[in-house]
């Protein structure tokens, strides 16, 4: 017990003096979690939209293999990926590996399926009738999709704010295809898997505690987006 | 020049037939009410008058032109139509925003978008609701502001499904005069489903019947499941209860649908002393009289064990003559061309 309050009084020190390794791995981490879930974001919202409104042979099938890929290990990813970014791979010659732009890959194929499946089940339980009255009233298309995507925007939401974070505390992707390269590719969890390993706690307690400060602000963000037209839905 | 043309016009959903209209044709400035029980089609026409759902078959000519469906030339035709589902929708936002919905979407200005909002609550009476959430409204008030929703959209057409159903009484009457207001506007045509024939006559000038898909007669509105018998031509409604029909009918099935014509009932008030049944007549309490345009409407009892209500259109000189009050006795007669037997599906 007494190690546990000495490593946090240690660690909320380290984070006062504003500690420039510890907070360029937060950047790091943050970094890399904003690009891959504005990225898995920006395709998973359209492709999870499309799935839902849309009457196609197969549909069932395609959310099947969404639904599958949720519980896809961050290590197989990484294990695919760094077949692919690995000298001998297909993409090889790019230079990737080790990279945060590695990371990056890995983190997309990771959560795509997660905010797509989200955004099916988000739309999928908005009325029909949403769709109906723009229409009646005049809207266009996009107008009608736009209406009905503001309509499930608190799902949509949640499913964002669900990917990153995922993805903010995944560690096996970070690891195997950013190789947690001091002040490059070292993310939290990396950093903290390293610091155990040493056995030094201090770093890894202020970097537990940034991870969970995190979390909170992520979810006070997702209160504040819901707003109060979320509270009684 | 008419509104609506429609030919050979049929909807199906799967293996159910939902609508299917030979010919249909709806004058510019018409107030219609649509009725018909449920399942006959009424929120599929609704629908397809809309301009929402593209019939399975069938031809659609509005306002002179002919509706190809492709959204490119669907989007300007829509905007002239709005229609008000039966149990209307509020977008998550306020109330205001929601009627000012139409006007953005044809681009207007902020501030025409927001006059002409509050303008159009101002009609329904719900101006003071402008700032509220508008999903929080109970289901008179979220109708009201869906006509209001519908009028900010300037439309040439007002499609109301059943506007005052689930409305509880004091919005009914708000809704009702909000709609007889409506009908007597120049440059709008509107049509409303309903399941009150009373309703109907008051607000409309004239009535479109809907039984199974199909344009009916007044004598929809009394349709019953029937067997039909073949000895001395009888049929027995739904509580086996047996009328006189002259000649025996065509048909002879079971699981068929028998519609009476409310103009070919006759109702004589019990003579004193011969209050027993009689052959081939029928008793029945009056439940209800009602004026209407040029008749009388008489709501009948005719079941055995109650229930079975007929709808008569008499004279007014026959209601006075047979001295007809609500809550009485009397005994019912069919002309003989007074059923109409449909035959039952293949």
């Amino acid at each position: 017990m007494d190690f546990l309050t000495k490593s946090l009084a240690e660690a909320a020190g380290m984070l006062a003096s504003l500690d420039p390794e510890l907070y360029f791995i937060v950047y790091v981490s943050l970094k890399v979690a904003l690009v891959s879930t504005l990225i898995a974001s920006a395709a998973g919202v359209p492709l999870g939209f499309f799935i839902a409104i849309r009457k196609f042979r197969g549909k069932r099938g395609v959310i099947t293999v969404l639904n599958t890929l949720l519980a896809l290990p961050t290590v197989v990813i990484g294990l695919f990926v760094y077949a692919l970014l690995s000298r001998q791979g297909a993409l090889g010659s790019l230079g990737l590996l080790y990279t945060p732009a590695a990371i990056v890959t890995g983190q997309v194929i990771l959560i795509l399926p997660w905010v797509a499946a989200f955004t099916v089940s988000a739309v999928s339980r908005i009325d029909e009738r949403y769709r109906r009255t723009a229409m009646t009233l005049g809207a266009g298309p996009f107008q009608t999709a736009f209406a009905i995507l503001r309509e499930a925007r608190f799902g949509i939401i949640g499913a964002v704010i669900a990917a990153f974070g995922r993805v903010i505390a995944e560690i096996g992707i970070a690891m195997m295809l950013g190789g947690n390269i001091k002040g490059f590719t070292r993310t939290m969890t990396t950093a903290m898997a390293l610091e155990h390993n040493k056995g030094e706690f201090v770093l890894a307690v202020a970097l537990g505690i940034i991870l969970l400060a995190v979390s909170l602000a992520m979810n006070i963000l997702l209160q504040l987006a819901q707003g109060r037209y979320g509270e009684d839905r | 020049m008419t509104l609506y043309d429609l030919t050979l016009v049929q909807v199906q959903f799967g293996a159910l037939r939902a609508l299917d209209i030979d010919r249909l044709s709806l004058p510019e400035n018409s107030a219609c009410a649509l009725l018909g029980p449920n399942g006959s089609g009424k929120t599929t026409l609704l629908h397809v008058l809309a301009l929402l759902r593209p019939p399975t078959r069938g031809a659609v000519s509005f306002m002179g032109e002919p509706v190809s469906w492709r959204e490119k030339t669907l989007l300007p035709l829509r905007r002239k139509v709005v229609l008000v589902d039966q149990h209307p929708i509020m977008f998550s936002t306020t109330v205001i925003k929601n009627v000012s919905y139409g006007p953005k979407m044809r681009g207007e200005s902020r501030s025409f978008q927001k006059r002409i909002a509050l303008e159009c609550l101002d009609r329904v009476g719900m101006k003071e609701y402008a700032d509220r959430p508008a999903h929080r409204l109970s289901g008179g008030e979220t109708q009201r502001v869906a006509i209001a929703r519908a009028l900010a959209c300037g439309p040439r057409v007002l499609l109301l499904d059943e506007p005052t159903a689930g409305v509880d009484i004091e919005n009914q009457s708000v809704v009702e005069k909000i709609i007889f207001d409506l009908c007597s506007e120049k440059n709008m045509s509107i049509l409303f489903s309903t399941h009150n024939p009373i309703q109907a006559e008051r607000l409309a000038r004239s009535k479109i019947y809907l039984s199974a898909g199909r344009l009916a007669a007044p004598a929809a509105e009394n349709r019953f499941p029937a067997r039909v018998l073949q000895q001395n031509g009888l049929l027995a409604l739904i509580d086996n209860r047996e009328i006189h029909t002259g000649p025996p009918p065509e048909i002879f099935s079971t699981g068929s649908f028998v519609s009476i014509d409310p103009e070919k009932i006759r109702v004589y008030a019990n003579a004193r002393g011969n209050s027993g049944p009689r052959n081939g007549w029928l008793a029945a309490k009056v439940l209800q009289i009602s004026a209407e345009t040029d008749r009388i409407r008489v709501v009948l009892d005719a079941g055995k064990a109650g229930g079975t209500l007929l709808t008569a259109l008499l004279k007014a000189g026959d209601v006075r003559q047979n001295r007809i009050v609500p809550g009485d006795s009397v005994q019912i007669t069919l002309d003989p061309d007074a059923l109409r037997i449909e035959k039952p599906p293949a």
